[in-house]
């Protein structure tokens, strides 16, 4: 987590007042955080990371004149950068062209196909096939409930925080990230083969994430 | 405990945010209540998917220079539309202005709208018809039997 303190006030200042060497000290500061938002908003697209991650930062130069210098920067940024992402994955969803060999509504293994098409081809580990499973979860999720997860789950940020990405008090991001995970508990349950519980428990907490994805998959 | 209160609670048990008396309750309750401890279960597995897909992106070498560069690309373009844009307006101009005094000089030849609407009323005020017409020429060449009137309009 990087916290905005005076050294980026200034930074920010000098940057609109047109000074592309404070912009660019801004850009290395906090490349590999947007770089590492953008990866995780998109669901693990690492082919289109580095061209959003550019876009978020264009983007940023030119709404930064209107930006109050005295507001937190961090948050401003996270929503610059999610709202990107979004735009990326609704042109990627509407550029998508269909045949009707892949419309086949049986065709599971067309569909995944076509889902995971943006992504980077699969390699044959337990980790790749669990990042791919996140990624199909993660799209079935509204684009509220995705940013709360992401916040809180992958970049584990405090609820603090979260409010003021979502403007919105403590116990409102609670609440958003509580329904984020409901949500995705009902479409893992929909997605994966009932298991018995005692056998998930028996699973234990270290590298369980794979043990239950090996046993939900049988 | 009761299950709602149980499942009201995992999201903050997710989050390690429970006092360890709390946590007992609940283990105590999943261990007797399978549908808590599945939806526990699924809860944590959730977690533990997106814990396991953080990644470190390391960006490029160059990744803050081609982000100035596709800045100032972007500045270019947008110069060279307000100047394609000047450049237009400028051989537009003389026809603009062409266009500008024909219009003006066609108000003026035409003259005020409403005041041509007035000069139309006072005309259909002047209008008269032709028997009268016939008898204002007759008095003016001081013809006034019914007779002269009478071949005067037959005639015509």
């Amino acid at each position: 987590m990087v916290v905005s303190n005076d050294e980026d006030r200034n930074m920010i200042k000098q940057s609109q007042a047109g000074d592309e060497v404070a912009f660019e000290s801004l850009v290395r500061k906090y490349q590999q955080v947007v770089l590492n938002l953008v990866y995780h908003f998109t669901g693990g697209r690492a082919d289109m990371t580095e061209d959003v991650a550019q876009k978020v930062f264009i983007k940023l130069y030119l709404s930064l004149p209107k930006f109050k210098v005295n507001r937190p920067f961090f948050p401003w940024l996270y929503r610059i950068t999610a709202n990107q992402c979004y735009d990326e994955l609704r042109k990627i969803k509407r550029n998508r062209v269909l045949t009707f060999t892949e419309l086949r509504a049986d065709d599971h293994a067309a569909q995944d196909r076509l889902m995971n098409m943006h992504r980077l081809p699969p390699e044959n580990g337990e980790h790749e096939r669990l990042a791919q499973l996140l990624a199909k979860l993660m799209d079935t999720l509204p684009k509220q409930y995705r940013t709360a997860l992401v916040l809180r789950d992958i970049e584990e940020l405090p609820y603090e925080e979260i409010g003021a990405v979502f403007r919105c008090s403590v116990q409102a991001a609670r609440l958003k990230v509580f329904r984020a995970r409901l949500q995705m508990r009902r479409a893992l349950r929909k997605l994966l083969k009932p298991v018995d519980a005692d056998q998930m428990a028996e699973c234990g907490t270290e590298g369980a994430g794979e043990k239950i994805y090996a046993l939900y998959r049988g | 405990m009761l299950c709602i209160e149980v499942r009201r609670r995992l999201s903050c048990h997710l989050d390690g945010e429970l006092s360890s008396a709390a946590q007992q309750e609940i283990f105590a309750h999943m261990t007797f209540c399978t549908a808590c401890r599945e939806d526990w279960e699924l809860l944590r597995f959730g977690k533990q998917l997106c814990q396991s897909s953080r990644q470190t992106i390391n960006p490029p070498a160059r990744f803050a220079v081609s982000v100035l560069q596709a800045i100032r690309t972007q500045k270019n373009q947008r110069l060279m539309l307000w100047s394609h844009l000047g450049a237009m307006a400028e051989r537009l101009l003389p026809a603009f202005a062409m266009l500008i005094i024909l219009c003006l000089g066609f108000l003026f030849l035409t003259g005020d709208p409403a005041e041509v609407h007035r000069a139309g009323q006072d005309n259909r005020d002047l209008f008269i018809p032709p028997e009268e017409e016939v008898l204002l020429i007759a008095r003016q060449i001081d013809i006034t039997t019914d007779h002269v009137i009478k071949t005067v309009l037959e005639g015509r």
